[in-house]
């Protein structure tokens, strides 16, 4: 853990050493439930729904639709104050730091929930486990921090009290390293939107949202239903999106909806109207969701459709084909980058997996379906928040190569427990071992809470940061024109009516036909590329 | 661990969005229920080991995405599965009637070779809410059922852990004997009825 050694050189400066010397202290305050909401007039329920659990429509008026829609937003804007003040790291403001110091000493640590408001514990991770990391985490964020400002300052964007930066310096390799060393957390919304182009979008579509809010208000279908049920299954161990419990004058306690599901809500109907080739997918709810805990609805929403189109084009198509394309992808790169991961998680046997072809690109393994989630929630859920995060800010920064070389950099560090369960010694059968290998995808990244070791094993000593984005893209094409060409060669013989237990013969027999004739091998991504490389290489020597 | 071979028993929870499929499958494994599960993307795998009849199987459990468009992932996942089980929100009528949808698009995609004696289980989940709140009687379910081709039937509340358990226990014997039939004929040669009544099973048949 290079970063905490790194760290142990302490700065004598900006009150860090003190923080040192009171041991487990950091400058983060704790976030509280008890938010207060502006009491109004109107009736408590909001845009059509009741303070229900599961949200039952009671008819509305549009005028008190608009009534509570302007609360809700005034509502998450407190909120998102609040949310923006827990995460301030407060490195430039030696008083503030003191007083915060006195009043809320230690209070992640002493606290169930991080500065996102999640639980800190979960099925994975332990609260000491948790805390063990942040006491030294928190120190180097404190670092970053400051490191930020200086950066900022010397490209003509000094920062001052508190406030979010709103432009950040051209792009350089120089700025490339900050944000993978991560985004000061009170700027990520603004810095996300920023990396992504969001104000391009926005200007290109003035008043477009606020359109969208007014077309989605009374509208009721298979999209909005499938949001409904989603809404509190999005971070249901957060604490904004809980329902809040208000006391009211006569001692009666009621329940009202978040105002940040109230958002989502909204965010994901102006979507699915938007979008309707991509309608409501599930997993856009947990990517809305957390845009939202850093920026308001409008901007979240523009983030939502730049990610659906550009960082992740057809994943949440309805036919799911991006998901099957990127998938593929992915096995691709683990085939040319983890030759050994490769060998322990496909089936050598599998005559998908022979020499020459390239069949599980049509015929995915089940074992996709442990890295579905990696690509479609873009790893929430996957990996605990504060590495999620960091890998979004290289995404928004660096574009979507970033998710196969965290996903690559992933299955780099749980190689050993796959080795583990590869190289024993058993009459097992592969049945068996492969369920044990899944088990071990699905839950070593949701241990993953060192990020900074994660980060450097991604672009310091793996060799995964030369996955460029033209690799990706290109290879992306291949697996979309083997997976057409694929779909086209059964369609056709299908169509001259044969019987279905003929069918899988037939595959086989295409695999090896589409081999010899088209020559798929040829086209093999890599292997062109590899080819290129040494012929390049042989000439400059 | 044992040096004995281990039998796997692949099960595939399927069923619309939102009845309680990761809800029944935490129930059974941990015991545990809560109101605060995401909604599942893509699968969740989790395995348990028990003891049927003095046979050790491992159970790989499989948790599904309920929206329909993540039917277009199951391809090869569906394959080599023992059991399929079906599950409704007693609740919410849709889910009910897409039930034979789901089993349809299972046998398809699972490229079943005996799909009149493959083992599906039906559970009709949620009966802890007030009785007006129902929307599918049990009645109606258990004639479902009888005309899907007699498939056990039971009646859940993963909330407050009732019947969990014996429905997965005619999961499991369910899939052993489809493991089984598989394992001793390449073939179907005569069709494994698979038809197990469990004590508190509420199955119409």
């Amino acid at each position: 853990m290079s970063n905490v050694k790194a760290l142990g050189n302490g700065t004598p400066n900006l009150g860090i050493d003190t923080l040192v010397d009171s041991g487990s202290t950091e400058p983060f305050t704790l976030i509280s439930n008890d938010i207060s909401i502006p009491p109004t007039d109107s009736s408590s329920s909001t845009l059509g729904y009741t303070n229900g659990k599961r949200g039952r429509r009671n008819p509305i008026t549009r005028k008190e639709s608009y009534a509570s829609l302007k609360k809700s937003r005034t509502s998450l804007e407190l909120i998102r104050n609040k949310i923006g003040e827990s995460m301030a790291t407060r490195s430039d403001d030696k008083i503030h730091l003191k007083r915060i110091n006195r009043t809320t000493k230690n209070s992640i640590l002493h606290s169930g929930r991080d500065r996102y408001g999640f639980k800190k514990a979960n099925n994975h991770i332990s609260e000491g486990e948790y805390d063990n990391w942040w006491v030294s985490y928190s120190q180097y964020l404190i670092k970053r921090k400051k490191k930020w400002e200086k950066m900022m300052a010397k490209n003509g964007l000094p920062t001052a009290n508190n406030v979010a930066p709103t432009r950040f310096p051209p792009r350089s390799e120089s700025l490339r390293k900050f944000v993978r060393k991560g985004i000061p957390a009170e700027w990520r919304g603004n810095a996300w939107f920023y990396f992504a182009r969001g104000s391009e979008k926005l200007r290109e579509n003035k008043d477009v949202y606020d359109r969208l809010v007014d077309q989605t208000m009374d509208i009721i279908n298979e999209n909005t239903e499938a949001i409904e049920k989603d809404l509190h299954r999005t971070f249901p161990e957060n604490i904004h999106f809980k329902n809040i419990r208000i006391q009211q004058a006569n001692g009666e306690v009621i329940e009202e909806e978040s105002p940040l599901l109230q958002t989502l809500r909204r965010v994901l109907k102006c979507f699915s109207l938007y979008r309707p080739s991509i309608g409501y997918c599930q997993s856009l709810n947990f990517i809305a969701g957390l845009l939202l805990i850093y920026m308001d609805e409008e901007r979240a929403f523009w983030m939502l459709v730049i990610i659906s189109e550009r960082y992740l084009p057809g994943i949440h198509d309805f036919n799911l084909e991006g998901v099957n394309v990127h998938q593929g992808v992915l096995l691709l790169c683990l085939r040319q980058y983890l030759p050994d991961v490769w060998g322990m998680i496909v089936d050598k046997n599998d005559v998908r997996y022979q020499e020459g072809t390239n069949a599980f690109l049509y015929d995915l393994p089940a074992l996709s379906f442990c890295t579905t989630s990696w690509f479609m929630s873009i790893f929430i859920g996957v990996l605990p928040t504060e590495t999620t995060l960091r890998v979004w800010d290289c995404l928004f920064y660096e574009d979507s190569k970033t998710i196969f070389q965290i996903a690559l950099t992933i299955f780099k560090m749980m190689e050993p427990e796959l080795h583990r369960i590869a190289d024993r010694d058993t009459n097992e059968d592969e049945e068996f071992l492969s369920s044990e290998l899944f088990q071990v995808i699905q839950n070593f990244p949701k241990k993953l809470l060192d990020v900074n070791r994660m980060m450097e094993e991604c672009f310091r000593f793996s060799n995964f940061s030369k996955l460029t984005q033209d690799e990706v893209v290109k290879c992306k094409q291949y697996v979309i024109e083997s997976r057409s060409r694929y779909h086209n060669l059964i369609k056709k013989r299908s169509a001259i009516g044969l019987k279905e237990s003929d069918r899988k013969e037939l595959i086989k027999s295409s695999e090896t036909l589409e081999n010899k004739k088209i020559g798929l091998k040829a086209l093999n991504w890599n292997g062109k590329l590899n080819h290129r490389m040494r012929r390049l290489r042989h000439k400059l020597r | 661990m044992s040096n004995r071979r281990k039998t796997i028993l692949k099960v595939i929870i399927l069923g619309d969005s939102g009845v309680g499929k990761t809800s029944l499958m935490q129930q059974f494994i941990n015991g545990k229920f809560s109101q605060q599960y995401k909604a599942t993307i893509g699968a969740d795998f989790l395995p348990k080991d028990m003891t049927i009849d003095d046979k050790q199987v491992t159970m790989q459990i499989w948790d599904t995405a309920g929206q329909e468009r993540f039917q277009s992932l199951g391809v090869a996942f569906y394959r080599g599965s023992d059991c399929c089980v079906l599950v409704f929100d007693v609740t919410n009528t849709k889910s009910f009637e897409n039930l034979q949808s789901w089993r349809d698009e299972f046998l398809i995609q699972a490229n079943i070779k005996d799909p009149d004696n493959f083992p599906f289980v039906v559970i009709g989940n949620k009966i802890d809410v007030e009785e007006n709140k129902r929307m599918v009687s049990a009645k109606k379910a258990q004639a479902l059922c009888a005309s899907l081709g007699n498939l056990p039937y039971f009646e859940t509340s993963a909330k407050e852990a009732v019947n969990v358990e014996q429905a997965f226990d005619v999961v499991a014997r369910c899939a052993l004997q489809q493991e089984e039939s598989l394992e001793y004929s390449d073939d179907y040669t005569d069709a494994v009825n698979i038809h197990v009544d469990g004590d508190n099973s509420t199955c119409g048949c």
